[in-house]
């Protein structure tokens, strides 16, 4: 069987702190299954190692010292382990004192000899004094002093090498922050440049366009006022109401670049709320034009009322104009005719 | 099984008591091997795990009852003439059981169970104890100086294993055992089962030069 068993599982069943239907199967476990036994006894000597090294936790150590010691058998078993712990130690000890006594020079002079004996001599002694109290802390100061100068060691190492590093970075640094004030210096110059430049281009063009302004307003002074060219063009007539004998008939000489015939009507003396005016060809009868509801005002002799068409409907040729009153209740009233005649200019 | 655990349970129908033979021994031994020859190793390991059973339930002779479970095994395996079983461990450890049960059920049992008067119930001085710190301190050397001579015996690389493997303290000594394993190629894992290996071989040999 190749399962792994959980260490505290096996712990507790040792400490006797497994619930009863564990306990029996790890019974049974302990007869048939091979790698159960090996793993439980690793467990347990672990548990009585950590026991002598104080390393167990509160509850542990009381169901140590109550259910596992309570046991002759495993009384003895950690007697045994603390031998071993101890023997273990000294073996460490002689191991690290034999190499240092080979190492120990052989003097020519007899009082050197005297001294590296009589210097040996009492370390020796100190090892082989019956007070194993005595022994077990000049072994026990020995070993931390291996270890503390082992740590020390690495530690030195660790840090020399942490030093190094740090060195390499700040050259690294500093290299870089270098060559970014340069490039910074560099940045600043071309910009400053280029500022200076802006700047004269600026006062280039300024002074262009204040000459062109003066220019435009010379030019301005010298040249006459225009007629706007979308502004349109009028033709402005005044016509007389037609008399029943044959009168001289109003002609219209409309040029090419008339847009509008303005037609002054001379209105009767009758008050109407507003008029009507419409435009017919003389031969027919036609009619080319309908005005909406126009308002009569005070010319200079007469009461006077505009009618503004477009030319484009006034080709060559003979028209009346007939004007209506409307009244207040907005009966319509025919009043009076008026003739004209368009002729190309 | 039947028949097995009437035999546990101590109730044959024979008339006159059971006795052990040369031959039923051989029979067992044979039994527990499963058809292989093992010079007496598997009873020998049997054996201590049902010692190591009842040693762990407490009982005040853990030896006596593992000798008397192997003698009902010993018994079943004869009257049945059997040469070889499944799972002999099985068997034994269901016996074990049974003789537990009766051993819990014993008049001096419960003497056993007086004896474990609460430490505050007890008198306040024990006589023996500053008798022992002599004697102890005695037996502590003499098994310091078996430890010598029972490593000594053992192969170079097992005595270092075990000398490094015990040294040191907490953080030091898991370092030491990482530092150890890495150094023999082995896992943490299969260096502790080495190390309980060579701990329970000295052992064994502490335990009978401290008794010589």
């Amino acid at each position: 069987m190749n399962a792994t068993y959980d260490d505290n599982l096996l712990r507790a069943y040792l400490l006797g702190s497994l619930p009863e239907a564990e306990v029996e199967q790890c019974d049974e476990l302990s007869f048939i299954d091979d790698e159960f036994v090996v793993q439980l006894q690793a467990v347990e000597d672990d548990l009585i190692d950590s026991y002598l090294q104080n390393e167990l936790t509160k509850t542990e150590l009381a169901q140590f010292e109550t259910y596992y010691l309570a046991s002759p058998r495993r009384q003895e078993k950690v007697k045994f382990a603390r031998s071993l712990q101890s023997f273990a130690e000294r073996q460490i000890v002689a191991q690290t004192v034999a190499p240092a006594e080979a190492r120990v020079p052989v003097q020519p002079a007899v009082q050197s000899d005297r001294e590296a004996a009589s210097w040996w001599q009492s370390l020796r002694n100190l090892f082989t004094l019956p007070n194993l109290t005595m022994q077990w802390g000049m072994a026990a100061a020995a070993l931390l002093l291996l270890l503390a100068g082992g740590w020390l060691f690495t530690e030195m190492q660790r840090l020399r090498g942490q030093i190094d590093a740090s060195q390499t970075e700040r050259a690294a640094l500093q290299k870089r922050e270098q060559e970014l004030q340069t490039q910074l210096e560099q940045q600043r110059t071309a910009n400053s440049q280029t500022t200076e430049q802006l700047s004269q281009e600026l006062k280039r063009t300024q002074q262009q366009l204040e000459q062109l302004k003066q220019q435009q307003e010379l030019a301005a002074q010298q040249t006459p006022p225009q007629t706007s060219v979308d502004a349109p063009n009028f033709l402005h007539v005044e016509l007389t109401p037609q008399t029943r004998g044959i009168g001289k008939t109003t002609e219209l000489a409309m040029a090419a670049n008339t847009d509008y015939a303005v037609l002054h009507l001379v209105a009767p003396e009758d008050e109407y709320q507003a008029y009507q005016a419409e435009v017919l060809t003389q031969a027919d009868e036609k009619l080319r034009w309908k005005s909406g509801r126009l308002k009569a005002r005070t010319g200079a002799a007469a009461r006077v009322i505009d009618v503004s068409l477009r030319a484009r409907l006034l080709s060559p040729g003979n028209y009346v104009v007939r004007l209506s009153g409307i009244t207040a209740s907005g009966q319509v009233e025919e009043l009076r005719k008026y003739s004209f005649k368009v002729v190309k200019p | 099984m039947e028949e097995a655990i009437n035999y546990q349970l101590g109730l044959g129908n024979e008339a006159r008591p059971w006795q052990a033979t040369p031959e039923s021994f051989a029979r067992l031994l044979r039994w527990l091997d499963g058809g292989t020859d093992s010079q007496g190793q598997k009873y020998e390991e049997m054996r201590q795990r049902l010692v190591t059973y009842f040693d762990r339930k407490n009982c005040r002779t853990p030896d006596e009852l593992a000798d008397e479970t192997l003698n009902r095994v010993m018994k079943w395996v004869e009257k049945k003439r059997k040469d070889a079983d499944a799972e002999p461990a099985k068997i034994c450890y269901n016996t074990a059981r049974f003789v537990f049960h009766e051993y819990l059920r014993r008049p001096e049992h419960t003497q056993d169970e007086l004896d474990e008067t609460p430490l505050a119930k007890q008198p306040a001085e024990d006589p023996r104890v500053t008798a022992g710190l002599t004697e102890e301190q005695e037996e502590k050397e003499k098994r310091l100086g078996c430890l010598e001579r029972c490593s000594a015996k053992l192969p170079t690389d097992d005595r270092e294993l075990i000398v490094r493997y015990y040294h040191g303290e907490q953080r030091a000594k898991l370092d030491n055992r990482k530092t150890l394993a890495a150094e023999r190629g082995m896992t943490a894992n299969a260096l502790n089962i080495k190390a309980c290996r060579v701990r329970d071989k000295l052992r064994i040999c502490v335990t009978h030069c401290v008794c010589e």
